[in-house]
């Protein structure tokens, strides 16, 4: 047997570039790769980390953000114990797209997954989505904020060791084991093609 | 020694004194004598000395000739040394300048021979000399012409005339090509191919030789287009035509790699081949994105996807059949294979080219921004998409012609999981087909969200909508027996199905690696692992149906059968005792009764849920006993009578199950013993820790101290002495 207490699903989504393979290679191998190229599907890293003496060991899912990719992204939702949602906070159009991210998380995820809205590339001076804009937005979504800077790993570890403390927190409280998470009330699924309403490409 | 002579008083003393001075005279004696012996050999040796002394200074002149001698050949040999290096230095220069001879002399016979070729259109050996004018290092031809503009104009001239040639040769090469190019005289285009890199054109070359193999591999798209669309619908491989198009495309294109990289490894180098392929690829990115538009366009699936969500089930009859999309999704599976293959084809070209690993990555890179390879990654979406409606729609219908199989001897079981395990397998094997880890992996994702939404919720709903048990209103619900096979039918299947389920997933662990090209191992097993989600909640399914089955059928049943426990009495006299023990019509009632009822299930039920049902009934059972014994009253022998009932009851469950049913009597066990006691004061021994009993009660003391208030002949008094 593999050596840890707790085995989560996180996964990443967002619009392309707004660097969600950079925060995951910032967090699991503590490197910012320039000039990455664009993902293509799903890129999938491991990590352990170790909360309160416990093994935590989180399966990360780096997801493409382009259009295209859709279909490979919608089915990772349903297994997922926390969803990152990213948008670049000097790209208003990557905030903009938001909307049509939760329309597809309420439609594909489980409705109890724990879900966090990331501000990413706060090393960057040209800002357009001020904090307060992104805070709300959270908040009205009953999300949890953070903003970061893969560049210079502000807030990474952070990020991963929070969502990791919750998941085991809940795990903890309900007394189930993490390994399976529990069978919810099937919700019907309506599938409509997101397809038609994202303007990303 | 000696003392001064006034000492010497005696004679004695005398001879004493000269007898020593003899002694000394004979050996001054002997040592003058040694000495004189030695003196020959010392003034010999004095003479050698003295003669050796005069050979020193001679050996002193010598060394100081030597030592100029040495001085002088050291100044001679820099002298020489410095002259060697310029020496040197000019022959350097010499050859060099006899290079430059040759070169002029080389440019002069170039500069005739061009004029002379292209006089005699013989472009090739005009393109040999160009090119051996164009490897003479360019800014010293330039120097030395300058450097004797003054002496000599010819060669001048001669550079002048060779520029010109050159271009001019460039010019009617190119102009040559593309002419030959457009009546496709392929003799020629492969001439003139070869002269562009000797005339330093190699990009130029590259990019009209492409571009002309281009336009032939365009006559051969459009043909095959053509035949695409013309296949009749009655043709076998009508279903796939657009796959073999495809197909036929990156085979047109492989065997033009295959056919022109030894050309331009040979007259452009090994350094081309990956210009050569990204500029070939624009081209197949051409014929592809028609081909696979077209696609689109006659199998309508962008409107078939739109119909395909539809939300309404109203609607349902318009939707497309699961059949018709099965058909569909194998042909898109079997045109993202061929990309697959073509682009592993491709890839390895590249590392045969020089075989170092970095080549393949750019191969790779070319590949992966080709607008081909976006079509095929919106494919794919497209592709996860029909599929997941084909699995979705397929689950549906197993669900909806469910039929109940298993009568007589074999457990009732329900069509529908086999047939959703054969469509899940089904649709997984073939997202295999792919070649890409991503693709799979989405239709693992999905097989599992379907397995769990549309299997699952099924059993859950039949288990928990109950097991109609024999009351009074269900002697009127129709179709009573029906209801009743279904349940447990569902009950059956999510035992089934949980291990149909671990079986698959680890079908796929074992075969999957094997099948697909750089596996990521840990990525597959991460998918896998959430068959767990659809295991826990089958289980808890079957738990949810056991609940039922406890509260609807064993509850109502054990309560029965045990009622007439009531109507017994256990203060038993000698004879009343003997004869309850020959016959005890209550135990062959409760045992037949419950024995009817299991025989009942066991042929129904699987051998796990039978076993499961077996200790659900043996513990109801004892529960129900224990109620009624704790209602009765008992003297010695009514105790022991009740032993008897006891053990009968474990035995029958003992041998009905393979699972141990024991534990569940361990209570009534221990209440029959307490009932069984001679005094209530014998209760001591079991909490004395000296008696060797060991002894865990499942009773409360408050418990124990009813138990044996049931004893009409045990008195209060004794009993509240009991030390518990």
């Amino acid at each position: 047997m593999e050596d840890y207490k707790f085995l989560f699903k996180v996964v990443l989504v967002g619009n392309a570039g707004v660097g969600k393979t950079c925060l995951v290679r910032r967090f699991t191998q503590g490197m910012f790769p320039p000039g990455q190229g664009a993902t293509i599907g799903v890129d999938f890293m491991i990590k352990t980390i170790e909360i309160d003496n416990e093994k935590v060991k989180l399966q990360i899912w780096d997801t493409a953000g382009q259009e295209r990719f859709r279909s490979i992204t919608q089915s990772y939702y349903r297994s997922a114990h926390a969803l990152i949602l990213i948008y670049d906070i000097t790209s208003q159009p990557t905030f903009d797209c938001l909307n049509d991210w939760l329309r597809e998380i309420d439609e594909y995820a489980n409705n109890r997954v724990l879900r966090v809205l990331v501000g990413n590339k706060i090393d960057k001076e040209d800002r357009e989505i001020p904090s307060h804009v992104g805070q709300d937005f959270a908040q009205r979504h009953d999300m949890r904020y953070l903003e970061t800077s893969a560049k210079q790993a502000d807030n990474v570890e952070k990020l991963f060791v929070q969502i990791a403390s919750e998941l085991m927190e809940q795990a903890k409280s309900k007394g189930i084991s993490s390994d399976s998470p529990q069978s919810l009330p099937f919700n019907t699924r309506t599938s409509k093609s997101i397809n038609d309403y994202c303007c990303n490409r | 020694m000696m003392s001064s002579n006034e000492d010497y008083i005696t004679l004695d003393e005398i001879n004493n004194a000269l007898e020593l001075l003899d002694r000394d005279e004979i050996a001054s004696r002997k040592r003058l004598a040694t000495f004189t012996n030695q003196w020959p050999t010392v003034i010999k040796e004095v003479d050698s000395v003295t003669k050796k002394f005069s050979t020193l200074t001679s050996i002193k002149e010598n060394l100081s000739q030597i030592q100029t001698r040495i001085h002088d050949s050291s100044k001679l040999a820099e002298d020489i040394s410095s002259k060697v290096r310029q020496l040197d230095k000019i022959r350097g220069r010499v050859s060099e300048c006899q290079k430059r001879v040759q070169d002029l002399l080389d440019l002069q016979l170039c500069s005739e021979g061009v004029q002379i070729a292209m006089k005699n259109d013989e472009l090739e050996q005009a393109a040999g000399h160009i090119h051996r004018y164009l490897s003479i290092d360019q800014t010293k031809l330039q120097r030395t012409a300058d450097d004797m503009a003054q002496d000599c104009s010819m060669i001048t001239s001669a550079l002048k005339h060779l520029q010109e040639a050159s271009e001019l040769l460039q010019d009617t090469v190119s102009k040559r090509f593309e002419h030959a190019s457009l009546v496709q005289d392929s003799k020629s285009i492969e001439r003139y191919f070869k002269i562009f890199p000797l005339l330093g054109m190699h990009e130029v070359g590259l990019e009209k030789f492409v571009d002309y193999l281009g336009r032939l591999l365009k006559v051969s798209a459009d043909k095959n287009l053509k035949n695409v669309m013309e296949t009749p619908l009655s043709s076998n491989r009508a279903s796939v035509i657009f796959a073999d198009g495809l197909t036929f495309i990156f085979e047109e294109v492989a065997k033009t790699i295959e056919v022109q990289q030894p050309l331009i490894e040979t007259h452009y180098g090994p350094e081309y081949v990956l210009k050569f392929l990204s500029h070939l690829q624009i081209h197949c990115d051409t014929f592809g994105d028609i081909l696979l538009r077209t696609f689109l366009k006659t199998r309508k699936i962008r409107e078939l996807l739109k119909t395909v969500w539809e939300e309404s089930d109203a609607n349902a009859a318009a939707r497309p059949d699961s059949k018709d999309i099965d058909l569909l999704v194998e042909e898109i599976v079997m045109i993202l294979a061929r990309y697959d293959l073509y682009a592993q084809f491709v890839c390895k070209r590249t590392v045969n080219a020089d075989g170092v690993e970095p080549k393949t990555r750019t191969a790779k890179t070319v590949l992966d921004n080709s607008r081909l390879c976006c079509c095929i990654q919106e494919m794919m979406g497209k592709y996860l998409e029909l599929e997941r409606y084909y699995m979705e729609e397929s689950i549906r219908k197993a669900v909806l012609m469910d039929t109940i199989e298993g009568d007589g001897d074999a457990a009732l079981t329900s069509s529908m999981v086999d047939d959703v395990f054969f469509i899940v397998r089904k649709c997984v094997m073939r997202s295999l087909r792919s070649g890409s880890l991503d693709v799979l992996c989405a239709v693992i994702n999905n097989a599992v969200n379907a397995l769990e939404a549309d299997m699952c919720a099924v059993l859950t709903q039949v288990l928990s909508a109950g097991y109609p048990g024999s009351g009074y209103f269900n002697r009127f619900t129709p179709d009573l027996d029906k209801v009743r096979r279904t349940f447990l039918a569902a009950l059956n299947s999510t035992e089934v199905a949980v291990e149909y389920s671990k079986s698959l997933s680890q079908a796929f662990r074992d075969e999957v690696p094997a099948r697909l090209r750089g596996c990521h191992a840990e990525k597959l097993d991460s998918c896998l692992h959430d068959f767990s989600r659809v295991n826990a909640s089958l289980v808890a399914a079957n738990r949810s149906g056991f609940r039922q089955l406890q509260s609807s059928l064993i509850e109502p049943k054990a309560l029965a059968w045990t009622e007439p426990f009531y109507e017994q009495h256990f203060t038993l006299d000698e004879t009343e005792f003997a004869q309850t023990v020959a016959d005890n019509p209550f135990v062959v009632a409760l045992v037949r009764n419950i024995d009817g009822t299991l025989a009942e299930f066991r042929a129904r039920l699987t051998p796990n849920n039978y076993d499961m049902l077996v200790v659900a009934v043996a513990a109801e059972t004892a529960t129900q006993l224990e109620r009624a014994v704790m209602k009765t009253e008992f003297n010695r022998l009514g105790g022991m009578a009740l032993d008897k009932v006891v053990r009968t009851l474990i035995n029958y469950f003992s041998g009905a199950s393979a699972w141990p049913v024991r534990e569940k009597f361990a209570r009534l066990v221990q209440v029959t013993t307490v009932l069984n006691l001679e005094r209530a004061s014998d209760l001591n021994e079991f909490s004395n820790p000296d008696s060797g009993m060991r002894f865990s009660w499942k009773l409360t003391p408050d418990c124990i101290r009813q138990i044996l208030r049931l004893r009409v002949d045990f008195r209060e008094d004794d009993i509240r002495k009991v030390q518990l």
